[in-house]
């Protein structure tokens, strides 16, 4: 479990500094003041796989950058300011903390560097491995060859929800991956808070694609997610890749997304006993006063088991306001704002 | 239920009060001083929701300049300090004692933050010590001893607490239309704004918000 975290000269931050972090966490803020960027802070941070993490968030996430492009010109926009530091400078910093120190052994850091050959390269390093890309390369070389690396043994605990749509393949790959766990009820019961007659799901071929889709069987009915509403797909998303999580983390952007709010206690409700029973740290933004309220509900009784930060964006600088349980009641019983 | 004037808990200026008779007190005293009204009224309901308001209010991404706080003392004015103090401690260093003039603290990059605890700082009590201090012409003796003849006939039953607020109760229910609402009832008594309380607490409301 990530106790803590700091991350520097990354996206949007100078520096954000998190010094208490448990099983669930919720961060607010204010639009652009960089909850995904904090999100992807993580990202990167947790993947055993860097280049992969930054390979899925730039260019999958970001279509309009192009994989033909040099490594230089996509990678900068990682960096504070979309810059990338001179060689040697320092550069992106992710780590955990001990007290107010950098857990070295924990740090995961990214700058350029000068070769022997004056050549300039990307520098990833994690603890004491170190790995050089160079700069002026194709951005998919830079992809390539990380996929080539001993230490590419991505075990696919980590899981990304995005605050945008489904992936249809990327679904049905996550559900393929629990099929022999029995974890395919934790899903099915989750879908039961919005659509109470539901009692199975599958995901079938269908005609003129090259994918399956998912279909659910309602009152003895077939009927495919795609035609069910936001809310439900939201679910499938968010729970899906909780269960295959297990022993790892999740991070979920906007997780009120297609979410009424009548819904989003029982949401928290599932995350918070999963969090649990399959060992799941969870990382959610919002920025819903009724998200809020939905996962204090929750936290209620739970005090150590979560966190929350609202991130603020002040004087060129970032900073973290935290609320205990205490702090949260305080503010919603008076009726202030908290976000 | 507040009245509009007493929710106003989002100016940049705010004062937090217990209650409904607080709120129109200190706004009574304020116009029988002359003093501006540049801040919100904003009425908490009971003590411990002013507790939680200022806690609140300094973690907003976007917190007031100044919060003003007007608590009762009670059974104890130390204890209620330090309650204060402990709802603030991640944000402030307040001296280890409450002045008696009021506490006026100013701390970089924080709202200023003034306290008073009724009745004066000093003593247990609430508001309405402070009040029939001022209300000259309210014979608090008087009243308490026809209280007193009430209690002996087994005919009350408030708090041994809330004596003073009996008393000035009391007085209002005798006055030209009984049952009048207390902010329109005191709108008719005269205040002493010679008294030594008048002058320190209007000091303490002066330099805090002005």
């Amino acid at each position: 479990m990530c106790n803590s975290f700091i991350a520097k000269n990354f996206r949007t931050f100078k520096e954000i500094k998190i010094s208490k972090l448990a099983k669930v966490n919720l961060f607010l803020g204010k639009n652009s003041v960089g909850k995904t960027a904090l999100l992807e802070a993580f990202y990167i941070y947790l993947h055993e796989n860097k280049t992969e993490a930054i390979y899925e968030l730039l260019l999958k996430k970001e279509e309009h950058l192009s994989s033909k492009e040099d490594l230089a010109s996509v990678i900068k926009h990682l960096f504070y300011d979309h810059k990338l530091p001179t060689p040697g400078a320092e550069g992106i910093l992710l780590s955990s903390l001990n007290g107010k120190k950098v857990v070295k052994s924990k740090s995961v850091t990214i700058k350029t560097d000068t070769g022997d050959t004056f050549d300039d390269f990307l520098v990833i390093t994690k603890g004491v491995k170190e790995q050089k890309y160079p700069l002026v390369r194709d951005f998919r070389d830079f992809y390539r060859q990380s996929r080539m690396f001993e230490d590419y043994n991505y075990k696919g605990n980590l899981k990304f929800v995005y605050s945008m749509g489904i992936d249809n393949a990327y679904i049905t790959e996550l559900w393929d991956n629990i099929a022999f766990e029995s974890k395919q009820d934790f899903v099915i019961e989750a879908l039961k808070i919005i659509e109470k007659e539901l009692s199975d799901v599958a995901f079938i071929e269908a005609k003129n694609r090259r994918d399956r889709i998912a279909i659910a069987k309602v009152s003895g009915k077939k009927v495919p997610f795609k035609s069910m509403g936001d809310g439900i797909n939201r679910i499938l998303h968010i729970i899906l890749s909780m269960v295959n999580a297990q022993d790892g983390y999740l991070l979920i952007d906007e997780f009120e997304n297609g979410l009424h709010y009548s819904v989003q206690e029982q949401v928290w409700k599932v995350i918070f006993s999963l969090a649990e029973s399959l060992n799941v740290q969870v990382f959610a933004t919002t920025h819903s006063s009724d998200c809020i309220k939905a996962f204090g509900s929750q936290w209620e009784g739970n005090e150590n088991k979560a966190t929350m930060h609202r991130i603020d964006y002040k004087d060129q600088q970032h900073s973290v306001m935290p609320y205990d349980f205490s702090d949260l009641n305080d503010a919603l019983s008076t009726n202030t704002e908290v976000r | 239920m507040p009245v509009e004037w007493m929710k106003r808990c989002e100016e940049k200026s705010v004062l937090l009060l217990e209650g409904n008779d607080d709120c129109n007190i200190i706004k009574n005293f304020c116009k029988y001083n002359g003093i501006e009204i540049n801040f919100g009224f904003c009425n908490c309901r009971n003590d411990s929701q002013v507790l939680s308001k200022i806690n609140a209010l300094l973690r907003e991404n976007n917190q007031p300049k100044i919060i003003g706080v007007i608590l009762d003392a009670d059974n104890d004015i130390d204890e209620r300090y330090q309650d204060i103090k402990e709802k603030v401690k991640n944000f402030y260093k307040l001296p280890k004692n409450m002045p008696k003039d009021g506490l006026v603290h100013l701390e970089k990059g924080l709202p200023k933050l003034g306290i008073w605890i009724m009745p004066n700082n000093q003593d247990n009590g609430a508001l309405e010590e402070f009040y029939l201090e001022l209300a000259t012409d309210i014979d608090t003796a008087f009243i308490n001893n026809t209280i007193q003849e009430a209690e002996k006939k087994e005919l009350t039953s408030f708090k041994s607490q809330h004596r003073k607020k009996a008393i000035m109760h009391t007085y209002f229910a005798w006055q030209d239309t009984p049952g009048m609402p207390l902010h329109a009832a005191i709108n008719k008594i005269v205040l002493d704004n010679n008294a030594e309380i008048a002058h320190v607490f209007k000091g303490w409301l002066i330099s805090l918000f002005n």
